[in-house]
């Protein structure tokens, strides 16, 4: 087991292939102690981490049946995605069930994922932060993500002269 | 553990900003170039993402996976952008090209570029031909009509009642006028619709439906002298026809839809007298014009924007204010004659074409200088006449009946891009009969006294940009400052 402790002081005892969901607590792991702590990431956010690796972790230890490596190959030929696309059909599903969060808690969770290097979630969730953005004009997006409009009108109708053209039709 | 600490801040909510540029750009990497382009509008921070090298090589590599994205001073959006341009102009010597030896001999009065086909009319036929990876075939060749066709048009399927299961969103419906009295609707699979009612031959077909999504309606003009309008609802039984609007006297020549009031039609005859017409109002007769004015000259184009109607003819295009039914300002004089008139409402620019050029006129300053309107370029033809005219905002095709060239020109400043020679070779082809152009792709109709030929260009995948050398200009220097693909 390995100790994982929160930035707010709380400890989560975890299996290691759990933790080892995580390339960087491998490396710690490997060469340190089994107790680790993780001074950027509350507790809050290490509880879905946590959940997200366990699930992950349970379904990766078994063998694909062949119906999901199918689905795989046919999946893995469309998607634009970097690393390998989840195969199983059932834990996308599940995947889909956990990203269904409000944006700051999704930012928090790529944040924590991208310092603990587990490349699958981060995938996941910047995808769904990508799926939120698709087909939004730049007004829409700024109200989606409580994003301020820092530019000057002058800058504004620049950028949309310098932008039109990917608005045409092409 | 190499990232710096970051205080663990439960309280405060997170936005998308404290997401680091490498996540961000790899978030961006799920969007299209419109999303990204909205990105790069939301904020300064998403700006510098989302004009980054690291995005924008994703999206070069995603297109144009056979060119490679040099490593200089050049930004790789600035190089996308470049190629995009380039592209849009024609402006290369290595196109996909192919040509397709027709076996009528009437010359070509309609032509238009659709997904894989090009759609050609030829005296009372219709011909579909489709182009693919595979090369160019016939799809289909068919007596549309009883005689001539006067007019075609195509509007997407969707937007209609027509539109069924087993057709693709993306398709298009033709509509043909013809001197046979009828206008026929059909679908590539099969005809759709067949409507009766005027008196004499069917000139013209506004270029754009009526009506709002629910229902639709056309528009067309006859040398009745009728200007009738049918519904593209009604089923079987109902008559399709719904109003019959008299007041001209002289046979149809065009009808356009108010840019600003898509319920009013404008119709102008050859007497050049236009008159406009509120189709919303239920009754059929002359109540139903709500406006009249006429311009000089014999009219060969019409379109509206906005408030404004330009209609060309003669030698000048006059805009009318449909508000007021007055002369608004004259936009362009090209004397003696004008063959052709494409505007482009968005960039405030439009075009005419004459005898041995064509003139690119600004509206904007056409309406500022009251004493007469002057072109910002002249676009030299020799010894053609430009009839057949392609506007977009990247480029302006010219293309006539003596010479067997299209010219290309750049929007932004006259500048001859390319020259293409249409003949299929060896056969030599006076001239075109047709032209159609559709972003990087260009069709041509060739007519002679062996039966027409169709050229056909695709430039999407080109590498080899065209030098001035090519174009027959002095010195050698590459359109593009920086070549993108060595």
């Amino acid at each position: 087991m390995i100790k994982l402790v929160s930035g707010d002081g709380a400890e989560f005892e975890v299996e290691e292939e759990v933790a080892f969901q995580s390339k960087i607590i491998k490396d710690i792991v490997a060469d340190a102690d089994d107790v680790i702590p993780l001074p950027t990431v509350s507790s809050k956010v290490l509880i879905q981490v946590i959940e997200y690796c366990r699930k992950h972790a349970a379904v990766n230890s078994f063998p694909l049946s062949p119906s999901s490596s199918a689905a795989a190959a046919a999946s893995s030929s469309s998607s634009i995605s970097y690393s390998k696309p989840v195969s199983d059909p059932a834990l996308r599903a599940w995947d889909n069930e956990f990203v269904k969060l409000n944006n700051s808690s999704l930012f928090d969770i790529v944040i924590a994922a991208n310092y603990l290097d587990i490349e699958e979630l981060v995938d996941l969730v910047l995808e769904t932060v990508a799926d939120r953005i698709k087909g939004k004009q730049a007004q829409e997006i700024r109200r989606q993500f409580n994003i301020e409009n820092d530019f000057t009108p002058e800058e504004e109708e620049a950028l949309r002269r310098e932008n039109s053209w990917a608005f045409q039709n092409n | 553990m190499a990232d710096p600490p970051m205080p663990a801040c439960p309280n405060n909510s997170r936005t998308l900003l404290d997401l680091d540029a490498d996540a961000l750009a790899h978030c961006f990497g799920f969007l299209d170039i419109r999303d990204i382009s909205n990105l790069s509008m939301t904020c300064k921070p998403l700006a510098r993402v989302a004009y980054s090298d690291c995005v924008w090589n994703r999206l070069f590599r995603e297109k144009w996976s056979h060119c490679s994205v040099s490593s200089g001073a050049i930004g790789v959006r600035e190089q996308y952008l470049a190629r995009h341009t380039a592209l849009q102009q024609l402006k290369f010597c290595d196109p996909w090209e192919i040509h397709f030896n027709n076996f009528y001999f009437e010359p070509a009065s309609h032509l238009f570029l659709e997904r894989n086909s090009i759609l050609l009319s030829q005296g009372f036929r219709i011909l579909r031909i489709r182009v693919d990876f595979a090369g160019i075939h016939l799809e289909e060749a068919f007596m549309a009509h009883g005689a001539r066709i006067t007019c075609m048009r195509l509007f997407p399927i969707v937007e209609t009642s027509l539109f069924r299961n087993g057709m693709h969103p993306m398709d298009n419906f033709i509509v043909t006028s013809s001197s046979d009295h009828t206008i026929r609707l059909r679908w590539k699979g099969g005809p759709l619709r067949c409507f009766k009612g005027h008196s004499g031959p069917v000139l013209s077909l506004a270029d754009t439906l009526l009506g709002d999504s629910g229902s639709k309606f056309l528009a067309s003009g006859g040398e009745d002298c009728t200007v009738r309008l049918w519904s593209l609802n009604t089923s079987g039984k109902q008559h399709p026809l719904v109003s019959t609007y008299r007041g001209h006297e002289k046979p149809l020549s065009f009808l356009t839809v108010a840019g600003h009031k898509s319920s009013l039609l404008v119709s102008i005859s050859k007497d050049s007298r236009v008159r406009v017409w509120d189709t919303s109002a239920s009754s059929s007769n002359l109540s139903s014009c709500v406006g009249m004015t006429s311009v000089t000259g014999q009219p060969i184009a019409m379109q509206c924007h906005d408030t404004l109607c330009y209609i060309a003819g003669g030698a000048f295009v006059t805009a009318i204010d449909l508000r007021t039914m007055q002369r608004a300002f004259t936009a362009a004089v090209h004397a003696p004659k004008m063959y052709s008139f494409q505007m482009l409402p968005s960039k405030w620019l439009m075009c005419t074409g004459g005898k041995d050029k064509a003139l690119l006129w600004d509206i904007r300053k056409s309406q500022e200088h009251q004493e007469g309107p002057e072109p910002v370029a002249e676009l030299e033809v020799n010894h053609n006449t430009v009839k057949f005219l392609h506007m977009d905002p990247y480029k302006i095709v010219t293309g006539g009946p003596f010479d067997y060239r299209v010219q290309v020109w750049e929007t932004g400043t006259g500048f001859l891009a390319n020259t293409l020679d249409c003949r299929p070779d060896p056969r030599e082809v006076a001239g075109l009969s047709a032209m159609a152009v559709d972003q990087c792709r260009i069709v041509t109709s060739g007519c002679s006294d062996s039966p027409e030929s169709v050229c056909y260009r695709d430039f999407s995948g080109c590498s080899l940009p065209v030098s001035l050398e090519d174009l027959g200009a002095v010195g050698s220097k590459f359109w593009e400052s920086a070549p993108l693909n060595d």
